[in-house]
């Protein structure tokens, strides 16, 4: 008896500290933005690479939008599932979605609920450019050795799953430099890439800088080119796409959307409080630590006009594999 | 010497003492819960890590991993559900021996037997790290290949069902590893247009269906049974027989474990089924096993734990997972700005030490955390049985929920109770068919990437001694049973 009125004196005291908290959340919600907790919904599971942007990327939003944000692992399907449910919700600003090439492949063959000008940018949080990679001690020693062995005869290319974004940009690398058909071999995880590279099971793989990072800096894989405007400032010696002679720009980008029909304010109000959190140290660190550039954050309208040329060139990409609607 | 003595000092520090405690006790208790597990919990942690000091919050995460492996053995003796996957292994033993009254002599061994084969990987760990870290480059798709087919040729000897059954539940687990989309072509096969099923059947709901549910549905059916009354469960440290009887199996069982462990795609799970065999293999009496022989548990358990360890020598020296709940580790170090890689032993031995000093002790503490508090745990078995399964049942709908927020899991999950539930009525066991969804997946992904590696060319199969070398096993395992059976009728 005695434990059971100390429990119900504990309940009655978090009521009387909730209450007026309750209280005061209802007053806001006729007239502020956000009033209850916000849900991004992203299209892998926890723990991976985009649900740890995310977390990172919402630490300091909760504070400058004094409300809770909570992500939502909503995987399969590469980012179907995600978009249904997303779809499902009003267009409030309450429910945000990751947003990745995936999602834009998904869209692009037809298979997502949305259509790509239902999409409306947020921001852009990571910036990982694509890097084609060889192995330290294996025959090629440079992007050149790479493309004039890769117009001779079909070369044994790496990445993750078929129509994903490695696969676009393996296809696309080799109609960029005009080689020969090459032998896509489809591995699980960046992780199996390295592995394989080192082992000789390949000859080249498409990989990102953090996924093969100890590596590079052992000798053990050099990284031939990077797939972007600018050379890494963790890479200074290894040539862009551009020195190499053909012009390429593809990255895994992570970042945000909203659906259309979400008022423009909130989507305001959600772009400023993101940005903010990302500019803090905390995410600078999460950036610095990946070997990240911190030009990676992007606001509403480069991330718009980047992700309105990734869709095009991934429309053009699947069509070339006939994998497009 | 000095970078050892530094991380082991950090970790023997009050704090860290009394958090490497608390850490043991959780990891316990929620690899304990079925459907809940290391994986879940540290990624529930992770905000919290991320703020705390790099070195703590690895060790944290290290010693939760550690002792949710041990953990999962408690419901697998006493309520023949394995708290984690990996545990999968220990009911086949271990839920006999308690139906025997032997709970406690089961959980002895189970806890005994756990901290050793953790405390030998941690061990290799320690000493061969940058060594055994190579065996990977050695291993491409042709040599999983060749393993995993192995695995596969272990089911004809795999629990106490007939070689046949088990081949049948084999090729039913196979069958569900096929629904998704196609690794290599990006074709949809068996997902009916479902997003939900586009990437295969998860594993997870399908364990908690096949374990869990068909085993609620078992009991359901007993209720006219006199409800059995469990003797007190005294746990205690293995009896000197006991020992003398199952060293060997741990010793063996250990040396496996840290090696599958090793391996960048295997863990515990499959550890612990293969120790399970072979301990069987191994065994004077191998008609004892799947009516509670205690080296059936000693080899799961040991196995299993020696595969955290041996998972993490990847991961920390390449900077490549060797399990699940490794890559969620990954990603914790990566967001708290440390690089696993060989350089890590270069730049930051003291923080390797470190991890390796809480691992040591985990393995330590959860020794006696079961031997003195799977007492306590013990009590969920003398909870009547409507509360009790009640309480499963809940939990699994909770765990299959939370892995990914979705409702057709949960659906998945159901139905697999349901199909657990006959097929252990018609006389087949769980276990192969979760071997098939296992391998069935990289028999086929390895076997396309090899392919394509070899330009569709099989005889490339005949360059590649290691993967020749597991093909023999393969046949010798086939072949295991047929040739058991032909000298048993010649004596």
């Amino acid at each position: 008896m005695k434990r059971r009125s100390i429990l119900r004196g504990a309940a009655l005291g978090l009521l009387v500290l909730a209450g007026p908290m309750a209280g005061g959340a209802e007053v806001m919600a006729q007239d502020s933005f956000p009033s209850k907790t916000i849900e991004i919904v992203n299209l892998s599971g926890a723990g991976g690479g985009s649900d740890i942007f995310l977390r990172m990327a919402a630490l300091r939003a909760r504070k400058s939008l004094k409300t809770d944000i909570q992500v939502l692992p909503k995987p399969g399907g590469l980012g179907v599932n995600a978009m249904n449910y997303v779809n499902g919700k009003p267009r409030d600003g309450y429910t945000v979605m990751s947003l990745l090439p995936g999602h834009l492949i998904s869209i692009a063959n037809g298979k997502a609920p949305i259509g790509f000008d239902e999409l409306v940018p947020l921001v852009r949080g990571t910036d990982d450019p694509q890097l084609l990679m060889v192995a330290g001690n294996g025959s090629f020693t440079g992007i050149t050795d790479v493309i004039a062995e890769a117009k001779r005869r079909p070369i044994k290319i790496g990445g993750t799953h078929v129509g994903g974004i490695d696969h676009i940009t393996a296809v696309s690398f080799i109609k960029k430099v005009g080689a020969q058909n090459p032998i896509y071999i489809p591995f699980k995880s960046g992780s199996e890439l390295v592995t394989n590279l080192i082992g000789g099971n390949i000859e080249v793989a498409v990989l990102n800088f953090g996924e093969a990072e100890s590596q590079i800096e052992s000798g053990e894989i050099q990284a031939a080119v990077v797939l972007a405007k600018d050379r890494m400032s963790v890479l200074p010696d290894t040539p862009t796409s551009h020195d190499a002679g053909f012009d390429l720009n593809i990255s895994l980008v992570r970042g945000m959307a909203v659906l259309k029909g979400t008022p423009e304010d909130r989507i305001a109000a959600l772009e400023t409080a993101f940005l903010k959190s990302m500019n803090h140290s905390v995410y600078q660190n999460y950036l610095s630590g990946s070997g990240l550039a911190p030009s990676s954050i992007a606001d509403r309208q480069a991330w718009s006009a980047q992700i309105s040329d990734m869709y095009v060139s991934i429309q053009d990409t699947l069509k070339e594999l006939g994998m497009a609607q | 010497m000095d970078a050892a003595l530094t991380g082991i000092a950090f970790v023997l520090s009050a704090e860290m003492l009394l958090l490497i405690f608390l850490a043991t006790i959780a990891g316990v208790l929620v690899g304990a819960l079925p459907g809940l597990g290391s994986i879940m919990m540290i990624v529930l942690l992770l905000p919290y890590i991320i703020v705390m000091e790099p070195t703590a919050g690895i060790v944290l995460t290290a010693v939760i991993y550690c002792a949710a492996t041990f953990g999962g053995s408690i419901t697998s003796i006493l309520i023949n559900t394995p708290g984690t996957p990996a545990a999968a292994a220990t009911t086949f033993e271990g839920y006999p021996m308690a139906q025997r009254g032997e709970a406690g002599r089961a959980l002895g061994m189970a806890a005994f037997s756990s901290s050793v084969g953790g405390i030998f990987s941690v061990l290799v760990l320690i000493v061969a790290a940058p060594l055994l870290a190579r065996v990977a480059y050695h291993f491409g798709p042709p040599e999983y290949f060749a393993l995993a087919l192995f695995g596969l040729s272990m089911l004809a000897s795999l629990g106490n069902t007939s070689t046949l059954k088990n081949y049948i539940g084999g090729a039913f687990g196979i069958l569900l590893s096929t629904v998704g989309v196609d690794f290599a072509t990006g074709v949809e096969r068996f997902t009916f247009g479902s997003p939900a099923l586009a990437e295969g059947i998860h594993f997870i709901p399908l364990m908690i269906g096949l374990f869990a549910g068909s085993e609620l549905l078992m009991q359901a059916a007993a209720s006219d049974a006199v409800p059995r009354l469990v003797s007190k469960v005294a746990v205690r440290l293995p009896s000197l027989a006991d020992l003398r009887k199952v060293r060997g199996t741990i010793a063996r069982s250990s040396l496996l474990g840290t090696f599958v462990g090793i391996l960048p795609a295997e863990g515990g799970t499959v550890a612990a089924l293969m120790a399970y065999n072979e301990a069987k293999r191994w065994s004077k009496t191998p008609e004892a096993f799947g009516k509670g022989a205690i080296e059936g548990i000693a080899a799961p358990e040991s196995a299993n734990n020696a595969a955290t360890g041996g998972a993490m020598v990847p991961t920390l020296a390449l900077g490549i997972p060797g399990s699940a709940t490794t890559a969620v580790i990954l990603g914790a170090m990566i967001m708290l700005g440390v690089r696993p890689g060989p350089a890590l032993f270069q730049q930051q031995p003291d923080f390797l030490y470190a991890i390796f000093g809480g691992m040591l002790l985990a393995n330590l503490v959860f020794l006696f955390v079961g031997l003195y508090g799977a007492k306590l745990f013990a009590h969920i078995s003398l909870v009547p049985k409507q509360f009790l399964w009640g309480t499963v049942f809940l939990l699994a709908f909770i765990g299959t929920y939370a892995i990914n927020n979705s409702l057709f899991d949960v659906w998945m999950m159901v139905a697999f109770s349901v199909v657990g539930f006959v097929m252990r009525r018609r006389g087949y066991s769980a276990a192969p068919v979760v071997m098939g969804l296992i391998l069935g997946e990289l028999v086929e992904i390895s076997l396309t990437q090899s392919m394509l590696m070899f330009q569709q060319d099989v005889s490339g199969f005949f360059t590649r001694p290691i993967a020749l070398l597991f093909f023999a096993l393969a046949l010798l395992g086939v072949a295991y049973p047929y040739i058991k059976s032909a000298l048993q009728r010649r004596r």
